[in-house]
């Protein structure tokens, strides 16, 4: 009975829905007053609460709470805060969050207040007798009331104290979201992944479709074919320009810090902005505020500590951690190794310095000083039940000293005698602090305000000195020589949001906001501390509004449609970014997605392609002559979610306006400065994935189909030609394995080769006047392809659990990247002074075992 | 408990044993592709001029040998009245087309075509007006600042110079090269560019008095110079540009150098398309003998 009435209220409003939504203009949805649709004629009453750690307290951003039976349901805001409309009866409450067990809470919601009747976890695990179907073990939970508020207390995958109950458990490593293109992420589960050195979250973000990295000395993200500086990087609320550390070999972010990743692949809402690309926010760790912990973690590169103290008898708490590498204090092989890869030593050809007739050239290999540190701390205090500040620090830095003397160098055949020195310091980091206040008006309003200033600046300074000393029979001739050089570039970005969230019923939410951010930028490049080969300075002013309404429809459509809008001063321009998020679902099983959208990027990484001056890559703000960059994505998907499978398929395409290329090459035809060109580029592709989702034995395949298409009027003579990072056949496999407190796993990639331009012959000219000379004729622009990439990784890691009252839980891990040593061609070097002339391959990092070991008190 | 030192040891051992590797590679020969460089001349004051074509092709760059010149090919320049103008190959110089009836004009258009190994290229130039140079003449200089020709630390002596009008109004390009003892002087090399090539934006529609096509060519009483004044069109003058950056020696790169194309398509197969330029330009000579 009840459930045929159900039906006809659904078909009157598709009806009356229909209807309206051909009248709907794209502005009137996120207006659109959902209550002449959704209403439903039961009385409801509101739940509300928080989703926190049942270990530490912490809240966990992002979970999903859903009604259970219907398709409806919430997510938790940042602090960890729902509020869902419920029938005013028994019902139930499912909580889902990465790398949790799922929770479930049945309520008497027909009490006021509600009370709990039941909360227990639900572990689904691989049935014994029927493929594809789950046996589902419940297991009390804690979930309480207090003061009318929910508190949910999910229980991680990870170890937990005294008892360990890992068995045949395992919970997701990252899922697809409700938003096409929308990842989250857990960096609890990434420790079972292999990794160089420690589990890094950009390195095992790289492993999902769609993202690539492109060298395996990179732990930049590579979004659907675009550039790692078209990923804005969100810590905490602060953009950060310095992701990672070694030349890109780790991350900038301690894992251990970090509690949720959310990563948007492109069609991003309304809230973000400033990239073309896609979004990674990070969200930090508030610390526990149970107990004080203590954690230590060691590898062969670095080591780190963290801490955390819970405040005022839990209405704060304060985490802190710490790391820094050791390879200039103690020696590293790994360290050894990995700069080795980066600097290109060939050991069998050590280069003479004087040229040929030199004799008694000495060459010493030094490998340089180098450190990297970085700290995060976060202070969060909870005033009031309506109130959390929150006090973000994040500080990185990276620092490498090369001093290199030589003496008693010969030339000529032994007159002349002389010193060589070398002295070389590269210095680049991060800086930012973000104070967040989010308060709740209402239980259904909330409203966060942000402060947050993030510095970055990259010094490069070398200096080298010569002097010689040349003896004849009758006279002594002296020599001495000095040249120096200079790069520094500095951000200072400094931001204000007023972020506001109205969840005015299940089926409505709106937000809106407003933002204004300054950014500095500096660049400058001086040779013998006098001549400026380039200088840059730049303010930029951005105000910024936005408004995105979510609806659901008859609890199967989800329409997001929102629009920002971000005034300019440099341009003085304003840029009107669309944004537009459909989800349907068609059965439990199968949804399709879809999502477009508009999006401007008002600062540009000028790339330099020498790879041991990776951090010499500098930012400059857009102003009159580097205009901002633009993008449109459209995305479709299609995904088929069965209970232990996740099948999906999306579709992407991406305009993008205004790239950049800088070089020094071709300064007659560059677009502006003798430096750089300007140009457009479009990035299509296809991603299939199949995913395990639970059980001891996960994990995924994926396949990508992609090309990336550059145009820039004034290179390659105005042809398009693909982007030097494209990689047009793209698999990923990622299987791991638990086995009591082991756990194993194994990844694949394999991707083709990336293009390259190479010399293709070479051929005679005399019109210069002088004498016939001859050219090397270059291939177009990336008409070449480098050998298809592929390498396997595999680790081990044992989790540790004393039983005493000095328990500790500990974990040690062992990786082995690129299992087969694969040489994989990372590029390709021409000797053209030697003839024949030399082409040699560079491998990228050949088989290399890394260990690392982590307690925590 | 996994013993858990041993396990260092044997990992730092691994980690030794692993070594990156540089290997040589072998890769397939380029595409072969025609160079073209043709130049269809005018000396300003005169109807002569010297008319060639130089036709060779790119070579595997593995070989040691200079690339092979063009024997066969069909060499026709056409202006734009419809008068055709066969080139043939020099009986001496293999690869260097010639003819003796053409008579260049200024603010003619001339196309060249020619039809090699199956396929039809073609390329078309207007020949530009060059300024006369108005005087010739030396002054003695020294120079501490750099090396001269003849090796001196501080070297001294007469360098040549001219003088000349620039036309108002109109964007004029230049080219220079400056003859001692008939042999071509100014390396070309990036440094040079500058010597070599200018354009008018500094100087339009001025007197230029006292340029210097070549500021560290130091000469003595006795030698014969030649300067040319040469006009180019802005396609020619970028090209030109382009291959003198091109033109520095080279040393190992990561990055290879660019492409640089000139006016001259194939027609049959684009995507084939040939290497080198074709002009047309008017020649302003003059002539002095150092004293």
């Amino acid at each position: 009975m009840k459930k045929n009435r159900k039906i006809r209220i659904h078909r009157i409003y598709l009806h009356l829905a229909l209807k309206k939504s051909l009248y709907f203009s794209f502005f009137s949805l996120l207006f659109y007053k959902a209550s002449t649709i959704a209403a439903v004629p039961a009385e409801k009453n509101d739940i509300k609460g928080y989703v926190i750690d049942k270990e530490s307290g912490e809240a966990l951003p992002y979970a999903n709470v859903i009604l259970s039976g219907t398709y409806r349901g919430t997510a938790t805001n940042t602090d960890g805060y729902f509020v869902l409309s419920a029938p005013a009866e028994l019902c139930s409450l499912t909580v889902h969050f990465i790398g949790y067990a799922k929770h479930q809470v049945v309520i008497d919601n027909s009490k006021k207040p509600p009370k709990l009747v039941q909360s227990y976890t639900v572990t689904e695990i691989e049935s014994k007798t029927e493929w594809n179907k789950k046996d589902i073990i419940k297991r009390k939970a804690p979930a309480e009331f207090r003061d009318d508020f929910l508190y949910i207390s999910m229980q991680s995958a990870a170890i937990q104290g005294e008892e360990v109950t890992v068995t045949a458990e395992k919970y997701e490593m990252w899922k697809s979201s409700e938003e096409v293109a929308q990842v989250t992420f857990s960096p609890r589960q990434i420790s079972a992944l292999p990794s160089i050195g420690e589990p890094d979250i950009f390195r095992s973000l790289q492993l999902l479709p769609g993202i690539s990295g492109v060298s395996d000395g990179s732990a930049g993200l590579y979004v659907r074919g675009g550039t790692p500086d078209q990923n804005l990087v969100l810590l905490d609320g602060m953009t950060v320009y310095h992701v990672d550390h070694f030349f890109g070999f780790f991350s900038a972010f301690n894992a251990d810090a970090i509690k949720d990743v959310q990563v948007y692949k492109g069609g991003y809402p309304a809230k973000y902005g400033g990239r073309l690309s896609s979004v990674v926010e990070l969200t930090g760790k508030t610390g526990d505020s149970n107990q004080k912990r203590l954690g230590v973690g060691l590898n062969l590169m670095s080591a780190n500590v963290l801490g955390e103290v819970p405040l005022l008898n839990g209405m704060g708490s304060w985490i802190i951690s710490a790391r820094r590498s050791y390879s200039d204090l103690i020696g590293s092989p790994m360290y050894n190794k990995l700069f080795d890869f980066l600097s290109d030593t060939e050991p069998e050809t050590p280069q003479g310095f004087g040229g040929p007739g030199g004799r008694g050239v000495q060459q010493e290999e030094v490998r340089p000083d180098f450190y990297f540190y970085d700290l995060n701390s976060k202070l969060s205090l909870l005033p009031t039940s309506r109130d959390i500040l929150a006090l973000s620090f994040y500080s990185g830095r990276d620092n490498m000293h090369d001093l290199q003397e030589m003496g008693n160098l010969r030339f000529g055949g032994g007159e002349t005698t002389g010193t060589r020195g070398r002295d070389e310091t590269t210095d680049w980091g991060n800086t930012g602090i973000s104070l967040k206040w989010s308060h709740r008006w209402h239980d259904r309003f909330n409203s966060n305000f942000l402060l947050a200033r993030s510095s970055y600046f990259s010094d490069h300074v070398t200096n080298l000195s010569f002097s010689t000393t040349t003896e004849d029979t009758s006279d002594v001739l002296r020599g001495r020589g000095n040249f120096a050089s200079q790069e520094n570039n500095a951000i200072d970005d400094f931001s204000l949001r007023f972020d506001n969230d109205w969840q005015i019923n299940n089926s409505y939410q709106l937000e809106f906001g407003i933002g204004a951010k300054n950014i500095e930028t500096d660049y400058i490049a001086t040779v013998s501390d006098t001549f400026n080969v380039f200088e840059s300075q730049g303010a930029s002013h951005q105000l910024s509004f936005h408004l995105q309404s979510k609806l659901n429809f008859f609890e199967r459509l989800d329409i997001s449609a929102g629009i920002r809008s971000v005034y300019y001063d440099r341009s003085a321009s304003y840029y009107t970014e669309p944004r537009l998020s459909l989800q349907f679902t068609v059965t439990d099983r199968l949804k399709a997605k879809a999502a477009a959208g508009r999006f401007t990027q008002f600062i540009h990484r000028i790339v330099n392609e020498d790879v041991l001056e990776g951090s010499r890559d500098f930012w400059l703000v857009a102003d009159e002559n580097l205009e901002p960059g633009r993008a449109g994505h459209l995305i479709v998907g299609l995904e088929y979610d069965t209970p232990g499978y996740l099948f999906s398929i999306e579709g992407y395409n991406k305009n993008m306006e205004n790239l950049l290329e800088f070089s020094r090459r071709f300064q007659d035809r560059a677009d502006f400065g003798g430096l750089f060109f300007f140009g457009s580029g479009v990035s299509r592709g296809v991603e299939f994935l199949a995913q395990k989702k639970y059980d001891a034995f996960n994990g995924w395949i994926s396949y990508t189909l992609g090309d990336i298409e550059h145009k820039f009027p004034n290179l390659n003579n105005g042809e398009p030609f693909p982007a030097s990072h494209e990689r047009t056949h793209e698999t990923k496999a990622v299987g791991t394995y638990s086995w009591g407190r082991w756990n194993f796993a194994a990844t694949w990639v394999f991707a083709s080769g990336q293009p390259y331009t190479a010399p293709e012959g070479q051929y005679n000219l005399d019109l210069l006047g002088d004498n016939t000379r001859s050219y090397y004729h270059v291939s177009d622009k990336n008409a070449n392809h480098l050998p298809d990439y592929h390498r396997m990784d595999i680790s081990a890691s044992y989790k540790m659990a004393v039983k005493n009252e000095h328990g500790f839980d500990g974990e040690l891990g062992l990786s082995i990247f690129n299992l087969y040593n694969h040489n994989n061609v990372w590029y390709r070097k021409y000797d053209l002074e030697v003839s024949p002339i030399v082409i040699t391959d560079v491998s990228m990092l050949g088989i290399t075992p890394t260990l690392y070991v982590k307690v925590k008190f | 408990m996994i013993k858990f030192p041993y396990v260092l040891l044997i990992i730092f051992i691994l980690m030794f044993s692993a070594c990156e590797e540089i290997i040589q590679i072998e890769l397939d020969d380029g595409v072969t592709r025609l160079v073209v460089e043709g130049r269809i001349e005018k000396l300003k004051g005169s109807r002569n001029g010297y008319q060639r074509i130089i036709l060779s092709t790119t070579d595997n760059y593995f070989s040691q040998v200079s690339p092979p010149s063009v024997n066969d090919a069909k060499v026709i320049v056409y202006d734009d009245f419809g008068n055709s103008y066969p080139f043939t190959e020099s009986a001496t110089q293999p690869g260097v087309y010639e003819t003796d009836s053409l008579f260049a004009e200024v603010f003619r258009t001339y196309t060249l075509i020619i039809d090699y190994d199956g396929e039809t290229y073609s390329g078309e130039v207007r020949m530009l007006s060059v300024p006369p140079i108005d005087s010739i003449y030396q002054e003695f200089q020294e120079d501490t600042r750099s090396f001269g020709n003849r090796g001196d630390d501080s070297p001294e002596g007469y360098i040549a110079m001219v003088d000349f009008t620039d036309p108002a109004g109109a964007q004029n390009y230049y080219q220079w090269e400056i003859l001692l003892d008939g042999e071509f002087q100014i390396e070309a090399d990036p440094a040079n560019l500058f010597l070599r090539l200018q354009n008018d934006e500094f100087f339009d529609g001025q007197k230029v008095i006292g340029h210097q096509p070549d500021n560290t060519l130091f000469l003595d009483p006795g030698q014969a110079v030649v300067i040319r004044q040469i006009a180019l069109s802005q396609l020619a003058y970028d090209y030109y540009s382009l291959l003198f950056s091109q033109s520095a020696e080279r040393g190992v790169f990561d990055t290879p150098p660019a492409t640089v194309r000139g006016n001259v398509q194939n027609i049959t197969d684009p995507g084939h398309y040939p290497l080198g330029y074709f002009s047309a330009a008017e020649v302003a000579e003059a002539y002095l003998i150092i004293f």
